[in-house]
């Protein structure tokens, strides 16, 4: 709530993953939770790495392609372009930062005290939080909070995309990213955290990192089956889905308690 | 030795690939970066992570030789190091606990100066080190040694020789160290039991001295020509071991400026460091080119392209499906 008592306008934007936060909020209306009567969110955005199509300009992110328009036009409800003056507040969602690097990072390299080390370069757990700093800083997520920063002094919010659902474990379509090693290694608590520490150093001051909330994650690195259940037309349920990346409107209600407290601050 | 040792020492690591190797390195000399830029496959048993910067790459010890054991440049460090790597044990009292309670690998303390939280972390952290060596030692053709200084900090106690450690570190209050300064009958008993470890763990490896000329002081130019005289010795004395003062200066000469590297500098070094001599390798500067593929080469290419060819195809279907599901989240949500 803004000191005026008026609902905190905040700005919310993202890539696909803004879709569980969206059915997140229609949920969080529809159990008529207190925090939605101060909170008013616009949601901007654009699938997959759209947001880089997006340029600031006399104080508004402004889309430079037509689809991007017209996704900006359809998420909020007509506003072609972010006016950064209409909020109090910003959240960004998803824009490619996701724990699927320390994976890539974890199929080559361990850094000392990970159980999975064998055949892989050991470095120490320092250079591995500074590597993986600077990979998280090269985000759009980490981009955008900078620019924002660069343009307003208003609270900014960061989330990550989700883990992948639980299930992938066992897909044996798509890529491996190594889930399954690194859980039957006893590695996943420990790049969890890696990851919520890093993602959040990459923002700096610019963003306040809110991190997967613990009740929806299983085994540090994937996310519970049930916040991936009918998040796609293109799942046909828990465990013989298609697509582990995205997550249902329950996940999103889990975030909304943590994003009222972190805008509170 | 022998504080700590690997349960199993005989357990391999990977074997990079590399015609060369190279044990020693940093900012200031790096042999494996010089011969990188002149074209050469240096082996690297611990590898940088993908996408790293050039800066955070440097200030963790990556890329400057073949493994990351700091800049050596001295022979009882280096025999000390292979010795380690081959059986798989570590002296004792190496690891300096610091102020904030961390412990730091003196035998390496440059390279990662944070140290680990706990001791026995920092043991397991160099039991890893030394079996990357330990596979690099063992398939490695020729490995390159770059000398000098023939002073090390040593721990009365243990006789272990360290680097100088950087200026952040502590050196543990209840150990004493000095700086020695090895004799030359010292340096000849260090490089025979050197050349014996890792003749007995790779018959057919073959090495290089490199001695960097001086450019500082008086004693930097007397010890270089300690080091030289040395290692001509050796190269006179040992048919697998080589030394060559024109290779020296032409590393020395591209160390300011790498991109020479691609340069005649670098086709001549190369063609030095693979063992021509200096009329062969003037000879071939003409075609300083790289070789016309073998046919095997050329199949292994083709080879290489077809799966690349897979691969992105492949990754064009992946992407599709992304990109359908991406959108139809958004779509689903704010329809």
């Amino acid at each position: 709530m803004t000191p005026t008592g008026a609902a905190l306008r905040l700005c919310v934007i993202g890539n696909s993953h803004l879709a569980a936060i969206k059915l997140g909020w229609d949920a969080a209306q529809e159990a008529k939770l207190p925090l939605t009567t101060h909170i008013a969110p616009v949601f901007f955005g654009a699938p997959r790495d759209g947001m880089r199509h997006v340029r600031l300009q006399e104080g508004c992110l402004i889309p430079l392609r037509k689809d991007i328009t017209d996704s900006f036009r359809q998420l909020s409800g007509g506003q072609d372009r972010i006016r950064l003056a209409d909020f109090d507040a910003f959240l960004l969602v998803g824009l490619n930062v996701s724990i699927k690097r320390i994976m890539r990072f974890y199929k080559t390299h361990a850094w000392a005290g990970l159980a999975g080390s064998a055949g892989k370069v050991m470095v120490s757990a320092q250079f591995a939080a500074e590597f993986l700093t600077e990979r998280y800083g090269d985000t759009r997520l980490a981009e955008i909070a900078r620019t924002l920063r660069a343009a307003t002094d208003r609270p900014i919010l960061a989330l990550a995309e989700p883990h992948w659902a639980s299930w992938v474990r066992m897909a044996h379509e798509g890529p491996d990213y190594g889930w399954d090693a690194a859980i039957r290694a006893g590695d996943g608590p420990a790049i969890g955290a890696m990851f919520a520490r890093t993602a959040a150093a990459a923002l700096g001051a610019d963003a306040v990192f809110v991190p997967q909330p613990p009740r929806t994650i299983e085994d540090g690195i994937v996310t519970a089956a049930a916040f991936n259940k009918g998040a796609s037309k293109l799942i046909g349920g828990e465990g013989g889905g298609t697509d582990a990346s995205h997550m249902n409107g329950a996940y999103g209600l889990e975030f909304w308690p943590r994003i009222a407290a972190a805008l509170q601050g | 030795m022998a504080a700590k040792q690997n349960p199993d020492p005989q357990t391999e690591a990977p074997r990079p690939d590399g015609e060369v190797a190279v044990l020693g390195g940093d900012a200031r000399f790096s042999a494996a970066a010089l011969l990188r830029a002149a074209g050469m496959v240096v082996a690297d048993a611990e590898a940088p992570p993908r996408q790293i910067s050039d800066a955070l790459a440097a200030r963790h010890g990556f890329g400057f030789a073949s493994v990351r054991a700091g800049p050596l440049g001295e022979l009882r460090q280096v025999r000390q190091l292979a010795e380690q790597a081959i059986s798989g044990e570590m002296p004792k009292n190496i690891f300096w606990k610091q102020p904030d309670g961390s412990y730091v690998d003196g035998l390496r303390a440059g390279v990662d100066p944070a140290g680990q939280p706990k001791l026995a972390g920092a043991e397991t952290y160099r039991l890893a080190h030394l079996a990357a060596l330990r596979g690099l030692l063992a398939s490695a053709p020729l490995i390159v040694l770059p000398l000098t200084r023939n002073t090390a900090l040593v721990d009365s106690g243990t006789g272990t020789a360290f680097a100088p450690p950087p200026e952040a570190i502590a050196l543990p209050k209840t150990r004493k160290f000095q700086t020695v300064t090895f004799t030359e009958g010292e340096m000849e008993q260090d490089f025979a039991a050197l050349h014996r470890a890792l003749k007995g763990l790779n018959p057919l490896v073959r090495l290089r001295l490199v001695i960097p000329p001086a450019t500082g002081t008086a004693q930097d130019y007397a010890t270089e020509a300690v080091l030289r005289r040395l290692a001509a010795g050796w190269a006179q004395r040992f048919a697998d071991v080589t030394a060559d003062p024109l290779a020296d200066h032409l590393m020395c000469q591209m160390s300011g400026t790498p991109e020479a590297g691609a340069g005649p500098a670098g086709a001549l070094l190369a063609a030095l460091m693979r063992g021509a001599d200096l009329a062969g390798a003037l000879a071939a500067l003409p075609q300083a080119g790289p070789p016309a593929p073998s046919v095997e080469d050329q199949a292994q290419r083709r080879r290489e392209r077809r799966k690349r060819r897979a691969e992105r195809a492949a990754r064009a279907g992946q992407d599709q499906e992304a990109k359908v599901q991406c959108e139809d989240e958004l779509l689903e949500a704010f329809s």
